[in-house]
């Protein structure tokens, strides 16, 4: 039953890419593919663990975006934060893509209510394996994940994002003489004040609808974002309920879902300023800046650029715990989460000279960040 | 080129001297969490771990002296800054703040192999209850200092 959540996350051909092992390799608790190719330019990804259990989950599809090879071709990036634990980011990983493709299939194109139903879809999907589990594994049902996506088709981007992962693109401007950062996704996370106002808004009779806690903002006092996958102890009453854990019970039933996996969707027709976009998981951007990141990946050579990105985040989470970067490294899975969380970068350079070839005729390429990786809790 | 030379050696021998009586008279303002080795009651003692002391500190002036710039009060072009703070918490450890709410906090040093320690696991999933992951600064641990040292030397 649980089959879908615990796949492993190596899959698909992925036979193309510049260097190395095409699946990736694997170092310790860092994962990465220092450079590949995707239908409309070079690609560098990784991902560093730091729960007991891997909660990011990712993935990059390049080639058919509908089951049809007439259908729109392009780029697909998945970034998926789980919390709670790794089912619903490993449930999103296996099947939003093919949601995706089934809808582009329907639509023939690539839109954004195309990408709107695949979202909603996976998510109904999930909440009803909760409900086949409901008696043998009731803790499914406190389990969620962020989900950011980005797609590239016919010279459009789409960003579609449901939680607090953040896609970040540099585009060169000549009056700025470099690279300049610009955000293309807004997080779902009540630490931040349009959050909190628009879920007082959707439920004005709670008062207790957002929470302070260790001085951070969660909703019902449980969860900082707003917006996910899964978590569908916030979505339907009947899962508010024994078996599931008392810490993730509300005092009182609801009528109107309290998170809902509705995703903020961002259309950006691409330019050849475009240079470069940076997707990653919260845990990247707490560490640095979205002009820092932009910088890096600028000054510094593609190849193992995203491994780049994640060691100078890890550098900035030893030095704020006072501790050296060499040190950090030395610390086990599980304890980490006390420097880190889960950290995956996805770096797309946009290359002006792919874009406008008709991407038809690229390679399919299917890759997921993690492969390799521990599956099993330790100890 | 001698001049620059004839200062860098008056430089490294003032050093030299500052380094090791600084390192005499000043009381450690943490306490580590690793014993040092005392400090011996004799003279005789005293004098070879001073010897000692002064000879492991020449030789690594000397070897600075093979690279230039470092040891030095200002920071290489591309080096990275964020190593030359840390350095204040020596190779090996980190720092962690030891005290009970609304109380004082102890600063300690902490060697990194004992971070992995199930007993250690066990305060930081306390800190996790009292401060969430996303604690600012150091990891700060809820005990009682004498609790912790406890479970320091119990093991």
């Amino acid at each position: 039953m649980v089959k879908p959540c615990w796949r492993p996350s190596v899959e698909g051909d992925g036979s193309v890419g510049r260097s190395g092992d095409p699946r990736g390799r694997v170092d310790g608790l860092m994962w990465y593919k220092d450079l590949g190719v995707h239908a409309n330019g070079e690609f560098s990804m990784a991902i560093i663990q730091a729960n007991n259990l891997m909660e990011d989950q990712s993935q990059l599809e390049s080639g058919p975006l509908s089951s049809l090879e007439s259908g729109p071709h392009g780029t697909f990036v998945g970034v998926y934060d789980g919390h709670g634990g790794p089912e619903t980011s490993r449930f999103v990983n296996n099947t939003l893509f093919s949601n995706l493709k089934k809808f582009a299939t329907e639509h023939q194109e690539i839109s954004a209510d195309v990408i709107r139903k695949a979202f909603l879809t996976t998510d109904e999907e999930f909440l009803s394996l909760v409900k086949q589990q409901w008696f043998e594994k009731p803790q499914l049902a406190s389990v969620g994940s962020c989900c950011l996506v980005g797609v590239i088709c016919n010279g459009l981007l789409y960003v579609a994002n449901a939680g607090d992962s953040r896609v970040v693109l540099g585009r060169a401007e000549k009056a700025a003489r470099g690279v300049t950062a610009i955000q293309l996704s807004m997080e779902h996370n009540a630490n931040n004040e349009s959050v909190r106002d628009e879920l007082r808004a959707l439920h004005p009779q709670d008062s207790q609808i957002v929470l302070l806690k260790h001085k951070v903002w969660r909703v019902k006092g449980l969860i900082q974002v707003s917006r996910s996958i899964g978590d569908a102890y916030l979505k339907k009453a009947e899962f508010n309920q024994a078996p599931l854990l008392a810490k993730f019970r509300l005092p009182e039933s609801f009528s109107k879902p309290i998170l809902s996996a509705e995703p903020s969707i961002f259309i950006h027709r691409l330019t050849s300023k475009d240079q470069f976009l940076i997707f990653g998981s919260d845990g990247l951007w707490e560490h640095l800046s979205n002009q820092e990141a932009v910088d890096i990946v600028h000054s510094q050579p593609r190849n193992g650029i995203a491994r780049r990105l994640i060691k100078a985040a890890l550098q900035v989470a030893a030095k704020k715990r006072e501790m050296r970067y060499s040190d950090l490294k030395k610390i086990e899975r599980g304890v980490r989460r006390h420097f880190h969380d889960d950290i995956t970068v996805v770096v797309v350079f946009l290359d002006p000279y792919s874009m406008n070839r008709s991407s038809s005729h690229s390679p399919t390429i299917s890759i997921r960040g993690g492969g390799g990786m521990p599956t099993s809790p330790k100890r | 080129m001698r001049r620059f030379r004839g200062f860098v050696l008056k430089h490294r021998v003032t050093t030299l001297f500052r380094c090791v009586f600084r390192r005499r008279r000043s009381t450690a303002r943490y306490r580590r969490l690793d014993p040092l080795p005392s400090w011996g009651t004799k003279s005789i003692s005293r004098f070879f771990s001073w010897t000692h002391r002064l000879k492991a500190r020449a030789k690594t002036i000397c070897s600075k002296a093979h690279c230039s710039g470092s040891g030095r009060g200002y920071v290489h072009v591309g080096q990275d800054p964020i190593g030359e703070e840390a350095g204040r918490v020596p190779k090996g450890h980190l720092a962690v703040y030891v005290g009970q709410k609304g109380g004082d906090y102890k600063r300690v040093l902490v060697p990194v192999i004992y971070i992995n320690h199930p007993l250690f696991c066990e305060l930081l999933r306390e800190a996790e209850e009292a401060y969430g992951f996303n604690h600012p600064g150091g990891i700060t641990i809820p005990c009682r200092i004498s609790e912790f040292e406890h479970v320091q030397f119990g093991n």
